[in-house]
């Protein structure tokens, strides 16, 4: 695999283990699809797309001045092998970051609590 | 005449002139380096006091800006707002640059900011693109405003309390 797309893998991973941790914040955009999240020096957004009946999820990568540097898509491998591993990873990414973004958790425990205990 | 001169080489009066003269070259250079390091830090002073100024002003003005496209959003004045996300963004661009020693979060909030009205205004950009008006969620995209103005404000008073 290139060294490029090794990089993209580990920035995927590394992302969808911090989400899980809790450790960065999600943020719903202008775009009903798209997430973001911002870090000192650039930010990442993280959106989805129906290509040919298939969900595609691209993560744009944005430099100090907000625009796209560099975009990962999810079918990087080039067919549905997912040889990048990528297309599992960032569908659940995807599903943490929107979680995340509209707090749904949130929501859901209101919900249990207004519907009481069974 | 001699006399006087017998008198200066009895007590080197010579030896000691120099010797004072010396002491007092050297505490006039003590001084004087004094002096120059005490203007040198007023002028940094004031330099500092310009830019944090500077930063307040620019900063008070973004969050007047972003109010501003809160307003134009209740209007539905969309062939406006991409100028004013535009305008904005850059002005939040050139405070992010004129303050590298910005904390962390600071930089954080504002590429936050920065990333949010570039995408404000890609999407206003496509949906004019296919339409004359538009059809959106104005409380959802007031609410992304109202983060990003809650951030600068939030940082508006940690650099105001910085400068006591």
């Amino acid at each position: 695999m290139p060294q490029i797309e090794r990089k993209f893998q580990e920035l995927v991973k590394r992302l969808h283990l911090r989400t899980q941790q809790g450790e960065i914040h999600w943020e719903s955009t202008a775009s009903p699809d798209t997430f973001q999240v911002a870090f000192p020096d650039y930010s990442v957004s993280l959106s989805s797309h129906e290509e040919h009946w298939n969900v595609i999820y691209i993560l744009a990568i944005h430099n100090d001045q907000g625009n796209i540097i560099e975009v990962i898509r999810s079918d990087m491998g080039g067919d549905a092998s997912d040889e990048y591993g990528l297309q599992e990873t960032m569908k659940e990414l995807y599903e943490l970051a929107r979680r995340q973004a509209l707090g749904v958790e949130k929501v859901i425990d209101d919900l249990l609590g207004h519907l009481g205990a069974p | 005449m001699e006399e006087a001169l017998k008198f200066i080489a009895k007590w080197r009066l010579g030896d000691i002139a120099s010797i004072v003269s010396l002491v007092v070259v050297i505490i006039g250079f003590i001084l004087t380096n004094i002096g120059v390091h005490r203007s040198r830090k007023a002028a940094e002073e004031a330099r500092k006091a310009i830019a944090r100024f500077d930063t307040i002003s620019a900063v008070s003005a973004a969050i007047q800006a972003l109010e501003e496209i809160k307003t134009l959003h209740r209007g539905k004045d969309w062939h406006i707002l991409p100028h004013k996300y535009s305008e904005v963004r850059r002005s939040l661009v050139a405070i992010r640059a004129a303050n590298p020693n910005f904390s962390s979060e600071h930089k954080t909030g504002l590429m936050n900011a920065i990333t949010q009205l570039a995408n404000m205004e890609n999407e206003m950009d496509r949906l004019l693109a296919v339409a004359e008006t538009v059809d959106t969620d104005i409380a959802g995209l007031n609410a992304i405003i109202g983060r990003q103005t809650d951030t600068l404000s939030r940082m508006l008073v940690e650099i105001k309390r910085t400068e006591r």
